[in-house]
């Protein structure tokens, strides 16, 4: 042989078995979570309900898009929804004042990738824990919300932007549509670009990844940038949705979003991430969610549902990680 | 004979420190094409840091380099590639959960595009040219698609190799312990593909703490001894007890 004797003979799994073991067991979790809430209310597989559903998670799948994306980088955001609460607010008092829609969503949008950018620059520059970074802007830019509205809300918003948040094309809900374009979006950014590659790589080795020329720092700040554009572009959502911004939009949105996206599979230690994840992700906790209000049970027994199910989550993800390194070659 | 040829790379009275350590308090040398160079020295000496100096991925602190006899100053790793020096490190550098091809592409990831107009990665491309590129130096590996992670400690060495090899444009490899983490054999392999790079054109710095491998691959050895230059010698003209005494210094 005259080969360098490293290659180990080894036969692979016939595709229907390998497409099994990456099934997202997720999938087994909602699928489980349909068939108990379908039996227990006659109206939760109804076609109104369940574009109900689609319309009320398009705004957590927006942001949750970006955090993948930022958890993927072994980073993390926690300043989402204060984020989303000022932009809205910003966003409302632009249009209340007559700017044009448009130019409205555009600002909205480039407003919070800067509070992103700016985000990524303490994490990157101030070498700032970003679990750190993101809550002094949690707190913050909620505090500077309400100083910005006082305790006023506005409402009566321009009606192409609530067409944005309440309209329908058909029986599908806009937002939904929205959503599922920014999913699409990020799934190719994900996947198919350098800058989802890098994003992956940098979570998993950042000094390799600077070694191989990489611009680490500057990848980091564009990943937060791009969170905080998904959330301006969310912000306009749930403004059009309610057709009212107040200064306690998106109160505790974060938790949501992380639970969603570590749900999903992406891992919390960087390095690996799933798009498709983060969307099943967000459908398990919006089904919960619509699912509790059917059962008529209580608000908190979401909650209760929701930490013990992120917990659970991260559990597996260590067990699976140990089971991976593990696995002899 | 050799005078008369210019040197590659010449480096002079280098230093680096970190805090209060200096690594590296004084070494030069110079290294010419084609030329394969051994630097040895005990833990410590300053080897790894000079090779990072070198290659762009520590800043210096004082002295020069010279590039074909142009000051060269590098401030990321980039830098140096641009010229022509690939380095395969200590540690490999490797992204775990990357594959062998989405590593030895890292950050040079070709792109293809879909209906003319979507860009995407080239995952084919990635994967052809890598195994392209390890069966030129005999190496077969058992995947170009799986999480480098689960590869045996000489497989990720090759995914490494395949890193530096892709530039068809390198004129300096720097390698840092290439043989340390490889059963026998795989250390034969590595040893002949040093000497064939050395016949196709390309230097070589190699670090090592395996004299047997130094004596049979380089032309001339470099000595570190606690961060300053303790010799250069013709590896032709020394057996290996001088080397050593060069190595642990004190009246030899």
């Amino acid at each position: 042989m005259n080969m360098l004797e490293i290659s180990a003979s080894k036969t692979p799994q016939p595709w229907p078995l390998r497409m099994v073991g990456n099934l997202n067991p997720l999938i087994i979790g909602l699928a489980v979570l349909y068939v108990a809430i379908a039996l227990w209310s006659d109206r939760f597989l109804a076609l109104s309900n369940q574009m109900n559903i689609t319309r009320q998670v398009a705004v957590y799948l927006v942001i949750a898009m970006g955090q993948t994306f930022v958890i993927s980088s072994r980073g993390i955001d926690l300043s989402v929804g204060s984020v989303l609460g000022f932009v809205g607010c910003v966003l409302a008092l632009m249009l209340d004042a007559g700017v044009p829609v448009p130019v409205g969503v555009a600002a909205a949008i480039l407003l919070g990738a800067a509070f992103g950018a700016v985000n990524g620059l303490v994490v990157t520059k101030l070498k700032v824990n970003p679990l750190i970074a993101t809550l002094g802007m949690l707190v913050a830019l909620r505090g500077l919300t309400h100083i910005l509205m006082g305790s006023t809300a506005v409402t009566r918003l321009p009606s192409s932007l609530v067409f944005l948040g309440q309209g329908f094309v058909g029986p599908v809900p806009v937002p939904a549509l929205l959503s599922l374009a920014v999913a699409l979006v990020c799934w190719w950014l994900y996947y198919h670009t350098r800058f989802g590659r890098h994003t992956v790589a940098i979570g998993s080795n950042e000094d390799a990844c600077g070694l191989s020329g990489i611009r680490v720092d500057r990848q980091k700040i564009l990943i937060y940038a791009f969170q905080g554009a998904c959330v301006g572009f969310a912000a306009t959502l749930i403004v059009g949705r309610l057709n009212a911004a107040s200064p306690d939009l998106g109160l505790n949105y974060e938790l949501h979003i992380i639970a969603a996206v570590v749900l999903g599979g992406t891992a919390l230690y960087g390095g690996m991430g799933t798009i498709f994840g983060t969307v099943l992700g967000i459908f398990t906790i919006g089904v919960i969610e619509n699912g509790m209000v059917l059962v008529g049970a209580n608000f908190h027994v979401q909650r209760v549902l929701i930490g013990t199910l992120l917990v659970a989550a991260v559990a597996y993800q260590e067990f699976r990680r140990r089971q991976i390194d593990r696995r002899p070659l | 004979m050799s005078q008369t040829v210019q040197p590659l790379l010449q480096v002079n009275h280098l230093r680096k420190n970190f805090g209060a350590i200096e690594a590296v308090k004084d070494v030069s040398f110079d290294i010419e094409p084609a030329e394969i160079v051994a630097i040895v020295g005990d833990n410590g000496a300053g080897k790894s840091t000079v090779a990072k100096m070198i290659a762009g991925a520590y800043r210096r602190d004082g002295g020069e380099m010279l590039w074909n006899s142009t000051p060269y100053d590098p401030t990321q790793p980039d830098d140096a590639r641009a010229i022509g020096i690939e380095t395969m490190y200590q540690d490999l550098a490797l992204v775990n959960d990357l594959d062998a091809a989405g590593n030895i592409f890292l950050n040079r990831e070709p792109m293809r595009r879909i209906f003319g107009v979507l860009p995407v990665l080239d995952r084919g491309q990635m994967r052809s040219r890598s195994a392209d590129i390890l069966r030129r130096v005999k190496i077969e590996l058992p995947s170009y698609d799986r999480p480098v992670r689960q590869l045996s400690g000489g497989q990720r060495q090759a995914a490494a190799l395949g890193r530096i090899l892709l530039s068809d444009r390198a004129r300096l490899i720097i390698m840092d312990e290439p043989t340390a983490a490889l059963g026998v054999q795989e250390q034969r392999k590595v040893l002949d593909l040093i000497s064939s790079l050395g016949e196709a054109g390309i230097a070589i710095m190699i670090i090592s703490h395996n004299l047997e491998h130094v004596f049979s691959v380089s032309r001339r050895i470099v000595v570190l001894r606690g961060g300053r230059l303790a010799g250069v010698v013709k590896t032709a003209e020394v057996d290996r007890q001088h080397v050593v005494s060069l190595i642990v210094g004190g009246g030899a």
